[in-house]
């Protein structure tokens, strides 16, 4: 086996790097064509719109960066406290109902028709 | 045999007869012969009344399971039925909420803001204060709305579906409905129509929608009065602005319609594949639009429900009409029980690939030609169609309709690929995905270097 060439490895490595850019490039451009005008359909044309949407991304989060101003990701316990109060406030809702309920048969009312 | 039946059987016969003659007694194309028929049952369907309105509104929703045609003439069902005098109504209100009308609304219309088969709605000020489930407290004077379901309908509406089942279990009728499933269909309409009957089942639903898009500012959905609700009546926050179905130009011009358009069309989406719940009835009547550029949902009578596992499958069989990729739509509609049997997989795949290079190619996207079109090939291939699905493609090709009456250009496809990229994306950071397919990319990566 040849002697490990530091110089060579590095190059394979800026070479493999130039390689997978260029194809995210690619794939980017591809992905951006509205319309499905640029896009040719089928299997890879998922992976060209995601890669599109990526760019996106990365130019908003560039964006933020550079005006110091990062979205907060939402406290997933805000959510489960949020969902809590909707369920209690439902609970609430169908014990009205049923008080409404109770109250018309209290009141000796009988229904007509229906 | 009652006269209600005899009716039935009357009006029903000589659609029969009326639809031979039109299609000159089968000699037209099959098309034309199909279309000639749905023409002449919904006219039957509007003369009967009843739960026939509700029978057709439901074929209207399912063009899976009885066709484009049928389907699309449904559509334009009146539902022409006579008001009913409030004074009828008022025992039925007091009744149901246990109190003299005057200290539960400090006061109500006694002529109808609408009339349907199953309900009459009046305008009305409400007494008290009321805290709603979510969103702010409607206050003393508040306008609302009584929703009050018409004397003797559930009866009317049951006999109509005992006799609707008799006439389906006669042999000629069978033969004429052929390639439908008759009994589970009139078995769905019957619950569906139970459901319908109790108003409480439509304001949890109307909560539960609110709940879902408390973050989004843009969709307004009117808040139940539970002290004012019952199984026969329910009052709810009166809205104002134009029905989607009356929207004239020059309204139009006052609001961003396009914006409008596609934020409709979005929070379809998300109804879909975030909340799992989705309003599957959405005609233009059913929307308004406020004069502040708001869209208000209004009722929700049919809602599709859908489990976490369906809305990913959803999410990838959307991504696969709108990337043309008739592979993943197939595989995932496969998860959602549409099964193509081996040996036609192959000429299906073609054919939904032709189909989607032809409506959803080139610029522009039709998504009800599509969608109907592929429904239509599912049929002729004899491959069954799930309840659900059939109601899902039926619902997205509506909200493009209702999205176009905005928006004439809106491509519904195109506000479609973010979102369901976006989720397919956000799908793939799951650890139980990563899980799931890291094995398989590793393999694929190896066999690619080596091959």
């Amino acid at each position: 086996m040849a002697d490990f060439d530091p110089m060579k490895f590095f190059a394979l490595w800026m070479f493999t790097h130039d390689q997978a850019d260029d194809l995210m490039v690619q794939s980017v451009e591809r992905g951006s064509a509205v319309a499905g005008e640029g896009m040719s359909g089928g299997a890879d044309a998922f992976t060209d719109g995601f890669m599109a949407m990526v760019a996106e991304e990365k130019a908003r989060l560039k964006e933020q960066i550079a005006s110091g101003k990062l979205e907060e990701a939402v406290n997933p316990q805000d959510e489960a406290l949020e969902e809590v109060r909707f369920e209690v406030a439902e609970l609430r809702a169908a014990v009205q109902q049923m008080q409404t309920t109770l109250d018309a048969i209290a009141a000796h009312v009988v229904p007509t028709g229906a | 045999m009652s006269a209600r039946s005899t009716q039935i059987t009357r009006t029903l016969l000589a659609a029969g007869v009326r639809g031979t003659v039109r299609s000159r007694f089968g000699l037209t194309s099959a098309s034309a012969r199909r279309a000639a028929f749905a023409a002449e049952w919904r006219r039957a369907f509007e003369t009967l009344g009843g739960a026939f309105i509700k029978l057709g509104q439901m074929i209207s929703v399912r063009p899976d399971e009885f066709g484009d045609e049928l389907a699309r003439e449904m559509e334009c069902l009146r539902d022409n039925v006579a008001p009913v005098p409030f004074a009828q109504l008022k025992p039925i209100i007091e009744a149901s909420l246990g109190a003299p009308i005057s200290s539960l609304y400090e006061s109500i219309e006694e002529k109808p803001l609408a009339t349907a088969s199953v309900a009459q709605v009046h305008a009305a000020v409400l007494a008290k204060a009321y805290r709603p489930v979510w969103g702010e407290e409607l206050p003393v004077g508040a306008e609302v709305v009584v929703k009050v379901i018409r004397p003797g309908t559930a009866d009317a509406l049951r006999t109509d579906v005992a006799e609707a089942r008799r006439f389906a279990s006669k042999r000629l009728v069978r033969r004429l409905l052929r390639g439908i499933d008759v009994d589970a269909s009139l078995q769905e309409f019957a619950a569906s129509l139970e459901r319908e009957l109790d108003l409480r089942v439509e304001g949890r639903v109307a909560d539960r929608f609110a709940f879902d898009f408390r973050p989004d500012p843009k969709i307004v959905v009117p808040r139940i009065v539970w002290t004012h609700a019952a199984p026969k009546v329910l009052t709810m926050e009166r809205m104002y602005g134009w029905r989607l179905s009356e929207l004239s130009e020059a309204e139009l011009a006052g609001v961003d319609a396009h914006a409008l358009a596609v934020h409709g069309a979005t929070a379809f989406m998300r109804q879909v594949m975030l909340y799992g719940r989705y309003h599957a009835d959405l005609h233009p009547s059913n929307l308004f639009v406020t004069p502040d550029s708001r869209i208000a949902y209004l009722d929700f009578g049919i809602v599709g429900h859908l489990t976490p596992a369906e809305r990913g499958d959803i999410a990838q069989v959307l991504a696969g009409f709108v990337y043309r990729d008739a592979d993943r739509a197939l595989r995932y509609s496969a998860d959602l029980g549409v099964v193509v049997p081996p040996h036609k997989v192959e000429m299906v795949r073609r054919e939904l690939g032709e189909l989607l290079d032809k409506t959803m190619g080139g610029g522009s996207t039709d998504f009800r030609h599509f969608g109907f079109g592929f429904l239509g090939l599912l049929r002729r291939n004899g491959i069954a169609i799930p309840s659900g699905y059939g109601l899902l493609v039926k619902s997205l090709a509506t909200v493009e309709g209702v999205a176009r009456r905005l928006y004439p250009d809106i491509d519904i496809m195109e506000v479609a690929r973010p979102f369901v990229t976006r989720m397919i994306g956000e799908s793939m950071g799951r650890p139980d995905k990563i899980q799931e397919r890291l094995p398989k990319v590793w393999r694929a990566a190896m066999r690619e270097l080596l091959a």
